[in-house]
């Protein structure tokens, strides 16, 4: 553990600056800035997560041009970025490591996520205080505090921050500051404690996902929580897990490419197939298969749920659908009762 | 499949096309390959053809890997199909695969295997029974029976392969089309029917049905009857697909991609999934 002053850590970050981008958060997402001024970054998490700067809204796989109706696949144009990522909360460095797995995991190795992820440094956060919506906790008691996949990972403490690193390159940018002493040592127990402390009341996760997969039957458990939805799909784009996409091709002025765009299985046109056929045909089975993805099928998949309890979705939907609620009922109800 | 970088095509080249079908909507499009040691693939593997310009769907590989060149047998629906009938021989065409797992021919070793498929579904069917039923593999294999049925005759595809595979002494080739046509001598009568009247042994043996959902609806039943137990009896599924590498997330049924855990599956392994339909 080492002590670091504000200005040195300012220092750090825009002397990186001056090879590659800074992104912190600004307003409601996090945003490329020219230099950082300030360590403190609001309580909580942005509306939108980090997960667009390695899996932008929309990438280009590939491109070709167009001759005399012949094509020419032109050299693929790989991402290349270098940046350093300030201000990540803990639950979307969970996150991250989760789309790390996902993407260049699984037999298939994702370049275009890859390329831009390894080009990146992530600074955390610690959560002095949590949000009204976060219920990290639920899923991990020690999540606020959690440095994860963080290449340095800070606590402010009163006018100075404790900083961590998990990674090689964390661990050479943080070698020339001393060592933290006792005192703050001490401050630091305190300041986890109190972390800790002000999320909310934890609802039982244990044995979550076979008890949600079990519901998947009982409409009248959904009820109350499907028939409000809009199917806007707010909830996945802010997701810090979600990484639905669509490939789509176009051709202008003779240059064609294929790229994908994030999508959401919230749309109807997600699984609609050329016959006809649609196997989530209205927006109860969408519904429904967003809460069995995140609470159930990627715990029976990866053995992790794809919801780190940042309350994102709880803050951003218009309908006022609260995940956290269908995990609380689902404490309540029997097996397939309701 | 491009090792570096799974979402770029291979160029390969239309080397032959015929329409499959009477009434023109299926076409099967022979594909070459630049190298094709880039390209081992098993029965029930699927891949995605891709046109630049127009788009990238999945389809299943026809062919056995006993053939020189790869096969694919397309039914005209949406945009990217329609534009594959509209090519001509030597067009360039982009590939990605071979994608998905493939049907259990190493379990089947030593059974009997029952092939049942209805309308164009037959086309990762034809690549298994030339798998299993070519005279290298012919000995590894007990008995092997095809059901296979369509609307009309006009509707079969591989007629003609179809035709000889019925001489062969050492497969039981049962052909059926719906309702009575003039100079049709084999079965009438829906595939669910024939299975029950050719009635293959189940002992010890593996079903494999591909067909339109309501065809495996009624086979299913069938097959029980005949003893034929969940696992094993396997099917291909469908659903939408883009990335075809569990990368977009589009095909899940319960917690199952269908492009990167399946296609195929067997009915025991379906038996438990939270399917949306
Ligand atoms: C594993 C697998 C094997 C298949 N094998 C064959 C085959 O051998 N022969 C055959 O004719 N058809 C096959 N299909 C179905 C075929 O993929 C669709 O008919 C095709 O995608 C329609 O594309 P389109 O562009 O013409 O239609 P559009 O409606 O214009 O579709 C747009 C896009 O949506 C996706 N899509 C639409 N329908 C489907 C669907 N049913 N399955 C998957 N993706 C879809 C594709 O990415 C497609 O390009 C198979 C599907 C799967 C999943
Ligand atoms: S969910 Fe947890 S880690 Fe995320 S902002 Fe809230 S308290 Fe911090
Ligand atoms: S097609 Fe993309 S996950 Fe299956």
């Amino acid at each position: 553990m080492k002590i670091i002053k504000t200005d040195e850590l300012l220092n750090l970050i825009n002397n990186l600056g001056k090879e590659m981008d800074i992104w912190a958060p600004v307003g409601d997402s996090f945003e490329r800035v020219p230099s950082l001024k300030t360590v403190e970054i609001p309580q909580g998490t942005t509306h939108f997560s980090a997960k667009e700067i390695f899996f932008p809204k929309e990438q280009t796989l590939l491109t070709y041009k167009r001759e005399d109706g012949n094509f020419e696949l032109d050299s693929v144009p790989l991402p290349d970025a270098k940046g350093v990522i300030f201000g990540l909360r803990s639950c979307d460095l969970v996150a991250i490591a989760e789309m790390d797995e996902f993407f260049t995991g699984r037999t298939y190795t994702d370049v275009y996520y890859q390329k831009l992820r390894e080009g990146m440094l992530l600074f955390g956060v610690a959560c002095k205080q949590a949000a009204p919506t976060c219920f990290c906790n639920w899923f991990d008691p020690d999540v606020p505090v959690n440095p994860g996949v963080a290449d340095v990972y800070l606590y402010p403490l009163e006018n100075y921050l404790l900083a961590t690193s998990t990674t090689e390159r964390g661990e050479k940018m943080l070698s020339s500051f001393p060592d933290a002493d006792e005192e703050s040592l001490e401050k630091l127990e305190r300041f986890k404690l109190e972390s800790i402390a002000s999320l909310p009341e934890k609802q039982e996760t244990d044995g979550l996902a076979d008890r949600i997969y079990e519901l998947f039957d009982d409409k009248q458990f959904w009820q109350g929580t499907f028939d409000r939805c809009l199917g806007c799909g707010i909830c996945t784009f802010v997701c810090p897990t979600c990484h639905c996409f669509d490939i789509q091709e176009e051709i202008i002025n003779r240059v064609g490419r294929r790229y994908r765009l994030w999508d959401s299985c919230q749309f109807s046109l997600f699984t609609l197939e050329a016959s006809g056929l649609n196997p989530r045909p209205t927006r109860f089975e969408r519904m429904r298969q967003r809460f069995m993805d995140k609470l159930s099928y990627s715990y029976k998949e990866f053995g992790k749920y794809q919801c780190v309890g940042c309350g994102r979705c709880v803050v951003m939907c218009p309908a006022n659908i609260d995940i956290r609620e269908v995990i609380a009922k689902s404490c309540t109800v029997s097996r397939g009762g309701g | 499949m491009n090792s570096e970088n799974p979402y770029l095509p291979l160029s390969s080249e239309l080397v032959d096309l015929w329409f499959e079908t009477d009434d023109r909507q299926i076409k099967s499009f022979v594909v070459e390959l630049p190298d094709s040691k880039r390209f081992d693939y098993k029965p029930g593997q699927f891949c995605q053809l891709s046109l630049l310009g127009v788009g990238e769907a999945p389809f299943g590989i026809a062919s056995s890997p006993d053939e020189k060149h790869l096969l694919f047998t397309v039914n005209r629906i949406g945009t990217l199909t329609s534009a594959l009938h509209e090519l001509e021989k030597g067009t360039e065409i982009g590939i990605r695969g071979p994608l998905g797992n493939w049907y259990p021919v190493e379990k089947m070793k030593g059974h009997s295997v029952v092939i049942v498929g209805g309308g164009y579904a037959f086309t990762t069917l034809r690549s298994l029974f030339l798998y299993i039923a070519s005279p290298k593999r012919r000995g590894d294999y007990n008995d092997i029976t095809i059901v296979y049925g369509a609307r009309e005759p006009g509707l079969l595809l591989y007629r003609d392969e179809f035709d000889r595979w019925s001489k062969r002494e050492d497969v039981s080739v049962e052909l059926t089309i719906d309702k009575a046509y003039e100079g049709w001598t084999r079965h009438i009568g829906f595939v669910p029917a024939v299975l029950e009247k050719v009635a293959p042994s189940s002992k010890g043996a593996y079903a494999v049905v591909c067909g339109p959902p309501i065809m495996i609806k009624f086979t299913l039943p069938v097959l029980e009857k005949l003893g034929f137990p969940p696992e094993r009896i396997y099917t291909s599924l469908e659903m939408r697909m883009k990335c075809g590498i569990g990368k977009c997330g589009r095909c899940n049924i319960g917690e199952k991609y269908i492009c990167y855990d399946g296609p195929v599956f067997s009915f025991e392994e379906l038996k438990g999934l939270n399917a949306d339909f």
